[in-house]
């Protein structure tokens, strides 16, 4: 006897193989062996497409196959006990992948165990921390029949209350139904079917101590094919046997997306992108309301700037005007006063005389009040008293409102703070307020003037003037003039400030003396504004900030 | 014995009208001067007893024209009397006011104006 070695036969590897002369002898004596498998047992072998044989039992029998030269006639089973019953009848020679028991010992020889799988209890049931098999052996246990899991429970544990279904799946969803407990069996198989199947509650409860060893079976007339498959896989590298088992082993790995740590971040990131969402809508939001806001305020201020570039620009033209009519109107002047002693003795020409006086006089009233307007007014700051302003004004006025039949009213408060103001030009504020007052009544009426500190915020915004609120939580003092006349014409109110505006006929009135008004109090840091009374006539509302 | 006046304003008619009414009360002689760039000579060849200068001229303002007037020892001590147009009668008092230090009279002026002006500076 003589051994060959049969070394060029591995492609990959660098492994000899050594028989025997009668080995030798025997395989040339059968070049072809019939080989059956289990067809539902994933990723160990498996009918793939119709009538193909795959799976890590293949890829070693491909092996076998290169090394021998011999042939494997895959005979397909439609299952697993038919694959059984073909070698217990030596309809085939082989099965590819077995596990040893004592039950298939009476037909089948077996070689050294080639692939180990780690055998598992699978569950659905999540109230259940012993499993243990004392534990186990009160369950349902799913097997799947004629399995070695099917033989080793009856072998081992008689007394197992055992559910036997026709393959893995179904073993599967036996207990994912709850109709049984838990399921023995290996945890590449259950783990290939459980992801194919996408069965989702079902977890490996344990690993058990016993493994699914799988041996080549042989009919049990041909205990010296067994002896050659041992040599044979015995020189098969441990690298082979790897990259055999990491090749077939990812097909029983869930897909990526069935990951439950990927699920947990992609659902993470899946929330985070809509709190993002959200915030950026919420922000996106509040960002437009404040451009709303923004923008509202700037339009304000835009309309305040060309109402002042506006009063500017007539400021400087009321300026030039002035100047230049003033010279002309003082040569008529001294011309008047010329002719005067030579024509004042004579009735009808000392009427005309007297007609004449009173038009320069009024010309040059209106150049004075021109000239007001536009001098840059330059405030003389010291500590005033309103309501003593109030008062003193009301004094140079009584003559006119006691003339016209107009009755003066105060109701000033009793103790007014001070501010920092120009007491002349606050005068000549108040003193235009009144004569607008009383021109408006025209006769028999009533003026009111009243003086409170009150709550800076507690005042609304002006529709007249389209003025806010006052700026500031501090107290204020607030003036008001009010009167018993007709009212202000509401399409007239935001028109009160504009220079040269003026309800009074022609003649009556240059329409400066509230652009002035305006003016100084603005100068004063405060704000005026007219609305109508609900009981009738119109009423001016002055507010002071108080001295800090 | 008339009262010297010497007047300097652009305005042609104005000094006219002016010189006129004041000659006419027989108080006082007056010389007009509406160029004030010859003014300072001519003052200097009346010798007034009172000057009445216009402010915004062309070519030098009354202010210019008053400081030159001052400098020179001839007509150091002779009172003036500003008139201007840029100025109100609120701001200078009644009638004849006081600016700085100088006397004002606004335009348009009276001549009872003038006459109380005199009669206040030469006194």
């Amino acid at each position: 006897m003589f051994f060959l070695l049969l070394g060029d036969a591995f492609a990959n590897g660098k492994e000899d193989v050594s028989l025997t002369q009668a080995q030798l002898d025997w395989l040339k004596d059968h070049p072809v062996v019939r080989v059956a498998y289990d067809p539902a047992f994933p990723p160990v072998e498996f009918t793939a497409e119709v009538n193909t044989y795959q799976g890590m039992a293949a890829d070693y029998l491909e092996i076998i196959s290169s090394v021998l030269g011999i042939q494997f006639e895959i005979v397909h089973p439609q299952t697993w006990e038919d694959a059984l019953d073909l070698i217990r009848e030596r309809k085939v020679d082989m099965l590819s992948a077995v596990a040893r028991t004592a039950q298939r010992e009476d037909y089948m020889v077996f070689t050294e165990p080639y692939l180990k799988l780690p055998a598992v209890v699978i569950t659905a049931r999540t109230d259940v921390d012993d499993w243990s098999m004392e534990n186990l052996l009160q369950m349902k246990i799913a097997v799947v029949s004629d399995y070695a899991w099917d033989d080793w429970i009856m072998e081992s544990y008689p007394e197992a209350l055992l559910i036997r279904t026709p393959n893995i799946v179904s073993g599967l969803e036996t207990v994912s139904f709850g109709a049984a407990d838990a399921m023995i069996g290996d945890l590449a198989t259950t783990s290939f079917f459980i992801g194919q199947s996408g069965i989702t509650n079902l977890r490996v409860a344990r690993q058990i101590d016993q493994s699914l060893d799988l041996s080549i079976g042989v009919r049990s007339d041909m205990a010296i094919l067994r002896d050659i498959f041992d040599r044979v896989l015995e020189a098969i590298s441990e690298e082979r046997r790897e990259a055999i088992k990491s090749g077939w082993i990812q097909l029983e790995s869930p897909a990526w997306w069935k990951n439950p740590v990927f699920l947990w971040w992609a659902s993470g990131i899946i929330l985070l992108f809509v709190v993002i969402i959200l915030a950026v809508s919420i922000w996106n939001r509040t960002l437009q309301h404040r451009v709303e806001v923004r923008t509202q305020q700037l339009r304000d201020t835009q309309a305040r700037l060309l109402q002042a570039a506006k009063l500017e620009s007539v400021g400087r033209l009321a300026a030039g005007v002035a100047h230049e009519v003033k010279n002309p109107l003082a040569i008529l002047q001294m011309g008047l006063d010329f002719v005067r002693p030579d024509v004042e003795m004579k009735e009808p020409c000392r009427e005309t005389i007297d007609d004449m006086q009173n038009a320069i006089d009024r010309a040059s009233s209106i150049i004075h009040g021109l000239l007001d307007f536009s001098r840059e007014e330059k405030l003389v700051l010291e500590p005033v008293d309103l309501n003593q302003v109030i008062q003193r004004s009301l004094q140079l006025v009584r003559h006119e409102l006691s003339r016209q039949g107009v009755e003066a009213r105060t109701e000033l408060a009793d103790s007014l703070p001070e501010i920092d103001g120009d007491s002349d030009k606050l005068q000549q504020v108040f003193i235009n307020l009144f004569m607008n007052a009383l021109h408006a009544m025209k006769g028999e009426g009533v003026l009111t003037v009243r003086s409170s500190v009150e709550p800076g915020k507690s005042l609304p915004t002006s529709p007249a003037t389209g003025q806010p609120a006052f700026p500031g939580g501090d107290k204020v003092i607030v003036i008001q003039v009010t009167d018993s006349g007709p009212g202000i014409p509401e399409d007239k109110l935001d028109k009160l400030f504009d220079p040269f505006f003026t309800t009074k006929p022609v003649g009556e009135g240059t329409g400066l003396g509230l652009s002035i008004t305006h003016n100084i109090v603005e100068l004063h840091q405060g704000l005026i504004r007219f609305s109508n009374r609900p009981e009738g006539g119109a009423c001016a509302t002055l507010v002071f900030c108080l001295s800090r | 014995m008339t009262k010297k006046v010497f007047i300097v304003d652009d305005e042609v008619s104005f000094t006219r009208m002016l010189k006129a009414n004041l000659e006419r009360t027989g108080l006082y002689s007056v010389t007009t001067e509406n160029d004030p760039m010859v003014a300072l000579e001519a003052a200097k060849s009346f010798q007034p007893d009172v000057m009445f200068l216009d402010v915004m001229m062309p070519g030098m303002e009354g202010g210019e024209l008053a400081a030159l007037m001052r400098e020179d020892k001839m007509l150091s001590d002779v009172p003036i009397v500003f008139m201007t147009a840029i100025v109100t009668k609120e701001e200078t008092g009644d009638t004849v006011g006081e600016i700085g230090g100088n006397m004002f009279l606004a335009k348009p002026v009276k001549l009872q104006d003038v006459l109380d002006a005199i009669q206040k500076v030469i006194s």
